[in-house]
């Protein structure tokens, strides 16, 4: 049993439920977290369009016309499409003015005035002030009918006020309307906790409209077919299957005016416009809220057609249909679900339409005429937000009891949906002045005021009148006959023309005028002010515009403008807001165009626009600019952005191009950090598809960069841009991949940041190149390292083993040369005694042992000569000394020493010389004579017959201007050759050619090695050419040889003079040498020159000598006794009468730096051991000599063999020893003269001079120094000399034993 | 992926489209006493399927969820 008392408390406790509601919305607002900033709540408060007329009135109308009712829905669904780019426009160009109703709006568009405000207001206000009306008919009849449950009674009586809920009902309507709805002075700001309550009603409304819908088609009836196969039998309900019954131009002016009125009714323009949160709820809205209509409309048919079908008598309103059928069912708890439903519809309707219309109502209507009533004073007082908040509060209150007196008055009269047609008839009024202020800049103020008051005025006539008239207000004549009884001014048939329904025609003229005044209108006028000018750029224009044109002068005062504000929005709410601008400026605020503007703004927000705009002018004077200049201005600005525009519009495909195929993974990312936008590149190398990503935050950021990433972000925000950030982003397959990232922040034409773009590289590959490089390089320098330590180590040991070789090999080298001494003079005692010995041996066996002693000690001797030869070149003992050589002669020199030998062996002997060759080389005789003798000596060992070939030649070199030549010569004999393998042995020390013994041959295998260092040391090369049994070639090339020119050769020709033929004229020479050997040579020396010779022991008696005896020269020996040499040539030198007698320094120890001493003090000086040439050649140039020609070879000299020496009686003992050795050397003596092998003869030499020394026997030493020293000279002929006189050597050792022993 | 433009070009066509078919003539295709779909009425049939047809086109168009801020490409 559905009580009264259970009605009536729940049409109290539901609004209950609203005031929680909002409470706890703006609770949450207050704390940060708005529950209604969302596309969802943002939708279903739009559904506040859905009123009580939709609850109850679309059923009924669905049960009279059948689908007509739908365009009502339809319209505005598919205006909701077009709300992204209208609505959006609205909402930023209220947002920027800060408008707060569509009065300000239009008023704001045509210049800010309070004539078009005011207008747009009355409109509003005799429009939808009906509407209103119908709400609070509507729940007054659900309630009538529910109270009379289960009674279906639809035409109750009118109750007394105090009696009728309805009352009730707009008192709570009023306490909620001023409690959230006007709690704020400042209207633009939003009412989130009525905007909560509103939401909640349209969720309400549609679960009980649809709880009733399916109660009615599957609970009633056996689902929609069922319903509508009933009502096909029905005639009068099949008609309504089609649009016969209402016709399409209905159904066409409903959708219209329904698209209209979503956008333009207060309400909608309060909940669409101002409430708004976000403007981009607006797409969503787009399909939520149409998404809605169909649902909520899903059931209208059937629960018309189930109404008409269980109320066929007719004696029930089809307007309470939705109440009615759950309670013939009764159904208790539903008919209570319908009748909250319907009280929801009717309640949010009110609340928002109060405070739209109230907000108007009291800045456009009420506000400006107390502000211009003088007597009131207003403008004395300096606060008046109390009042204006008072004003509004009041305002909200009279609508709505007016709405409800209306209602007592009108109400029974009209139908639901006649009421809510006319109001939308009367918004649509609107639209020529609002679309065509957004999108025409050439509409005017005068335009809209003459089309909106005429489009209204017809409205007036055509629907509003006549309804008065029909509800008995006005005489009924009016409709049937016209105004005054014309004809053609009847209201349903104006100027005759027949539609046939009252709402077409209607909307036909009002509209028709509307547009026709507003277009034509604007068109004939200008804008009547810059504000009005600026106002229609800045509308029109509002996605563009980045600047706003100001036209306010800076001379005003702020205090003035502070106190203004003041008296209108209150002292704190002013302070707020001027430390929030202040906040923005970054500075102190200070006198500007800038300060004033955002006063009117602020001020216009409580109390609109136009009222606003007058208040500040009040104060701040507008700038005096010439309308045109503003146009001017205006127009070029938007012209150029226009341009600008169109390019970019043109060119956004070909940007989409290059970021489609650009090789660079690219990320569009909104402020939030979803993405936005992927490339084809990116979806490549990541792994996502743009479809996937889109909206979504990308999880791609490794764990570790997360810091890094949150870092770069700040800085971006902050408006910084990065470039080739080098990180690490994962794929979608988890794959770590390294990239090279550039990032910059996207902001829109109004420079605003909307998000930001990042492009990357993916630089995987060459990461890992760079990485593998790295290690190989780091591998590299390891493995550098080690091996230049290794081979540092090497060097070092290679350096360390070298010198310990070189060490070794000096060592070695001196060691031989000992030795070689060493052995030699014991092997001598062996072969003498040997020698002896096989004289006194005459056993054959015996003898035979002797000789093979004998032969092998003499091998062993050989072979100790080359040694030390050998020895000597290693250790680097063997200086060169460079004199004028004369080739050629010295060539047929050598040739004739072989000569004999080569007649023996029938060779034949061929010199081969070129007539040009130089005729004087710098070369080192001796040496170049020791390597002839080598080779010739060999070839001729070698020939047996055949010839011997000796040859020379030579070369110029380019770069020496003919200084320098390479000397060539070759010796080539017919003898067995040497095998091709074998020719890198022969130079080596010790080497002999297989088969080849020293017993055969002869020679220790030393000779060609010795030869080889010889060349080497000259700078030279030898090489070897042979073939066995055809001959051998030995080519030698001496590098770089100095040519000596002619005059030079003339002024040493005497070099080459036989010292032999030379006679000093008559001189004497003074030797000082303490020892007496030493003058004893220079005397043998010296002998033959006939000179006088004079002897000293030291320098003192020297000095005394020459004081004496002025000799012609002095020989000085430097290191003496008592005074040696350097002290005696300085005392010589210094004294005038001794200084010019010339001293030839002769020394054994000549050091480089004594050699310096000497040669500055001393004329010039010789080196011991003397050389005979040397002396001679070096006194002739102080001496005057004579030169006789071709003096037979002497070199008796040496010790002359016959001279018989005093000897001691030791010396007399070992004489005979001494004679036998001789005389056993007499058959190597032959042998050696018969090889001339120089090194053979140089050991010989040596030998024989060291057994003179050894056996005390001095004419021994002596003969063989001058051999040994002919030997050093290679002086052939003397050589021979000393050969043939080894034989008077001997005889003259047999004479002394023979006279001692007659002694 | 459509650009914003684009995205505007289809919701206009889809605009132009619903207006199409909630006027006449194209609604008297569907005016008929006899034709049903289900039973129901073919009017009723067709005129909420279609709408919910332009529904579903809006929201493959718009997107189900948020889009990015402000673009303003109108």
């Amino acid at each position: 049993m559905l009580q009264k008392y259970v009605v009536i408390s729940t049409a109290f406790i539901y609004p209950a439920l609203l005031f929680a509601i909002a409470f706890y919305a703006e609770k949450r607002v207050k704390a940060g977290r708005s529950i209604i900033n969302n596309p969802w709540v943002y939708s279903l408060t739009i559904a506040v369009y859905c009123t009580a007329w939709t609850f109850y009135g679309s059923v009924g109308r669905a049960a009279n016309t059948g689908l007509e009712f739908l365009a009502v829905y339809t319209g505005p669904s598919l205006m909701a499409l077009l709300w992204w780019f209208i609505l959006r426009k609205m909402i930023r160009i209220s947002k920027i003015h800060r408008i707060t109703t569509i009065a300000d709006f239009i008023s704001s568009r045509y210049g800010k005035t309070l004539m078009l405000s005011g207008l747009v207001t009355i409109i509003a206000v005799v429009g939808v002030m009906p509407y209103i009306t119908l709400q609070l008919k509507a729940i007054s009849t659900s309630l009538d009918v529910i109270i009379q449950y289960p009674q279906i009674i639809t035409t109750p009586k009118m109750s007394p006020v105090w009696q009728d809920s309805a009352f009730y009902v707009s008192l709570i309507a009023i306490v909620f309307t001023i409690l959230f709805g006007a709690r704020h002075i400042d209207a633009a700001e939003r009412h989130e906790g009525m905007v909560a309550a509103v939401a909640f009603e349209s969720v309400v409304k549609l679960f009980a409209f649809l709880a009733v819908g399916l109660f009615v088609t599957y609970g009633i009836y056996d689902g929609v077919g069922d319903i509508f196969e009933k009502a096909r039998a029905v005639p009068k309900l099949r008609a309504l299957f089609t649009f016969e019954t209402s016709g399409y131009g209905n159904w066409t002016w409903i959708t219209f005016l329904s698209m209209m009125s979503i956008m333009f009714l207060p309400r909608q323009f309060q909940i669409m416009v101002v409430e708004n949160v976000d403007e981009n709820h607006v797409r969503q809205a787009a399909w939520i809220f149409p998404l809605y209509l169909l649902i909520i409309n899903f059931c209208v048919l059937q629960l018309a057609f189930g109404g008409m079908l269980r109320f066929p008598e007719g004696n029930v309103n089809p307007d309470t249909f939705v109440l009615a059928l759950p309670m013939v069912e009764q159904n208790e708890f539903l008919t209570l679900i319908a009748f909250i439903g319907g009280l929801s519809a009717a309640t949010s309707m009110i609340i928002v339409a109060t405070i739209a219309m109230s907000t108007m109502v009291s800045n456009d209507l009420v506000l400006p005429i107390l502000l211009r009533l003088r007597f009131l004073k207003l403008d004395n007082r300096r606060d008046l937000s109390g009042l204006i908040l008072g004003i509004r509060r009041i305002t909200i209150a009279l609508i709505i009891l007016l709405g409800y007196i209306n209602f007592r008055l009108i109400g029974s009269s009209y139908a639901l949906v006649t009421i809510g047609l006319m109001s939308f008839a009367a918004v649509a009024q609107f639209a020529p002045a609002l679309l065509g202020g957004i999108y025409w800049k050439g509409g005017t103020r005068l335009g809209a005021l003459t089309g909106l008051s005429g489009g209204f005025l017809l409205w007036l006539y055509t629907m509003f009148l006549p309804s008065l008239a029909q509800s008995g207000w006005l005489p009924i004549s009016f409709i049937e006959k016209g105004l005054f009884g014309i004809t053609l001014l009847k209201p349903y048939q104006l100027f005759g023309l027949e539609m046939g329904d009252w709402l077409g025609h209607g909307c036909f003229w009002s509209l028709l005028v509307n547009i026709g005044c507003y277009v034509i209108i604007s068109l004939l006028t200008r804008h009547k002010d810059m504000i009005e000018e600026k106002q229609a750029a800045s509308f029109v224009d509002v996605f563009k515009q980045e600047k706003e044109v100001l036209f306010w002068k800076d001379d005003f005062n702020i205090s003035d403008l502070k106190r203004l504000l003041i008296r209108f929005l209150g002292q704190e709410k002013v302070e707020k807001a001027l430390a929030d601008y202040a906040l923005t400026l970054d500075k102190e605020i200070d006198v500007s165009p800038e300060l004033a503007n955002y006063a009117e703004k602020l001020l216009s927000g409580a109390i609109g626009v136009s009222a606003a705009h007058i208040m500040i002018s009040s104060i701040v004077q507008e700038m005096p600019l010439r309308i045109d200049e503003v146009i001017d201005v205006l127009d070029e600005e938007i012209s150029e952005r226009k341009l600008a525009e169109e390019a970019l519009g043109e060119t956004e495909e070909e940007y989409r191009t290059v970021l489609e195929i650009s090789p660079y993974p690219m990320v569009v990312y909104d402020m939030e950090g979803n993405t936005q936008y992927v490339n084809l590149a990116f979806s490549h190398v990541f792994g996502w598809t743009l479809k996937e990503i889109k909206s979504k935050k990308t999880d791609y950021v490794p764990e570790n960069k997360w810091a890094e990433t949150r870092k770069m972000l700040e800085k971006v925000k902050q408006g910084e841009n990065f470039s080739n950030f080098e990180t690490i982003r994962y794929t979608k397959q988890g794959k770590k991949i390294d990239v090279n990232m550039s990032l910059a922040i996207l902001k829109n034409r109004n420079g605003i940041t909307r998000g930001s773009v990042v492009v990357m590289q993916d630089i995987t590959d060459r990461k890992r190149a760079d990485e593998e490089l790295k290690n190989y390089r780091d591998h590299l320098e390891k493995l550098v390292a080690e091996r230049t330590k290794r081979l540092e180590q090497q060097t070092t040991e290679l350096i360390r083993s070298k010198e310990s070789a070189e060490t070794a090999n000096h060592a070695k080298s001196v060691f031989l040369a000992n030795m070689s001494h060493e052995i030699r003079t014991p092997m001598n005692a062996i072969l003498g005694f040997t020698e002896i010995m096989k004289g006194k041996v005459f056993e054959p066996q015996l003898s035979r042992y002797l000789e093979s002693i004998h032969s092998s000690g003499k091998s062993l001797l050989s072979l100790i000569d080359d040694i030390l030869d050998l020895s000597k070149v290693e250790a680097g003992k063997l200086e060169l000394s460079y004199t004028n050589v004369f080739p050629k002669e010295l060539f047929e020199e050598i040739c004739s020493l072989f000569e004999q030998k080569m007649n023996d062996k029938g060779l034949e002997l061929v010199i081969d010389i070129p007539p040009d060759l130089p005729k004087v080389l710098l070369l080192d005789e001796t040496r170049l004579k020791q390597i002839l003798i080598n080779l010739i000596g060999n070839a001729v060992k070698f020939t047996e017959k055949g010839h011997i070939k000796l040859s020379l030649n030579y070369r110029y070199l380019d770069d020496t201007q003919g200084n320098r030549i390479d000397f060539v010569f070759s010796v080539e004999d017919t003898g067995k050759g040497i095998s091709e393998n074998q020719f890198d042995y022969i130079f080596e020390s010790f080497s002999q050619l297989k088969g080849q013994g020293i017993s055969q041959l002869g020679g220790t295998g030393l000779g060609l090695a010795i030869t080889k260092h010889l060349i080497k040391k000259m700078n030279g090369d030898i090489s070897v050419d042979s073939e066995v049994d055809k001959g051998t070639i030995f080519t030698i090339i001496l590098k770089e040889v100095k040519i000596v020119s002619i005059e030079t050769t003339e002024q040493l020709q005497h070099k080459r003079i036989n010292i032999d033929a030379l006679h000093f004229e008559k001189s004497s020479v003074l030797i000082v040498d303490d020892i007496q050997s030493n003058r004893e040579i220079l005397r043998i020396f010296l002998e033959d020159y006939h000179l006088n010779l004079i002897e000293a022991e030291n320098g003192f008696e020297a000095i005394e000598i020459v004081k004496q005896h002025h000799p012609h020269l002095i020989l000085l020996d430097m290191r003496m006794p008592v005074m040696d040499g350097y002290e005696t040539v300085s005392i010589l030198k210094n004294d005038n009468d001794l200084k010019q007698i010339p001293v030839i320094a002769v020394t054994a120890f000549a050091m480089k730096e004594d050699e310096k001493i000497i040669s500055a003090l001393c004329d010039s000086y010789l080196k011991k051991p003397l050389n005979k040439t040397d002396l001679i050649f070096e006194m002739m140039k102080y001496l005057p000599h004579t030169i006789t020609k071709d003096k037979p070879v002497d070199i008796s000299e040496t010790g002359s063999t016959n001279v018989i020496f005093e000897t001691s009686a030791e010396v007399l003992e070992t004489l005979p020893e001494l004679l036998e050795i001789l005389k056993n050397e007499q058959a190597r003596c032959r042998e050696i003269s018969k090889r001339m092998l120089l090194n053979e003869i140089e050991s010989f030499s040596i030998e024989l001079k060291e057994l003179g020394t050894q056996y005390n026997y001095p004419p021994l030493a002596n003969w063989g120094e001058g051999f040994y020293s002919s030997v050093m000279m290679v002086d052939i002929k003397k050589i021979e000399a000393f050969f043939q006189d080894f034989q008077n050597m001997i005889n003259t050792v047999e004479k002394q034993i023979e006279i001692s022993r007659e002694d | 992926m459509a650009s914003q433009k684009q995205k505007n070009a289809r919701i206009i066509i889809l605009f132009l489209i619903g207006v199409a078919f909630f006027n006449y003539p194209l609604l008297s295709l569907f005016s008929s006493e006899e034709g049903t779909i289900f039973n129901i009425p073919l009017l009723y049939a067709c005129v909420y399927i279609i709408w919910f047809v332009i529904i579903g086109c809006t929201i493959i168009t718009v997107g189900v969820h948020q889009d990015y801020p402000s673009s303003h490409t109108d």
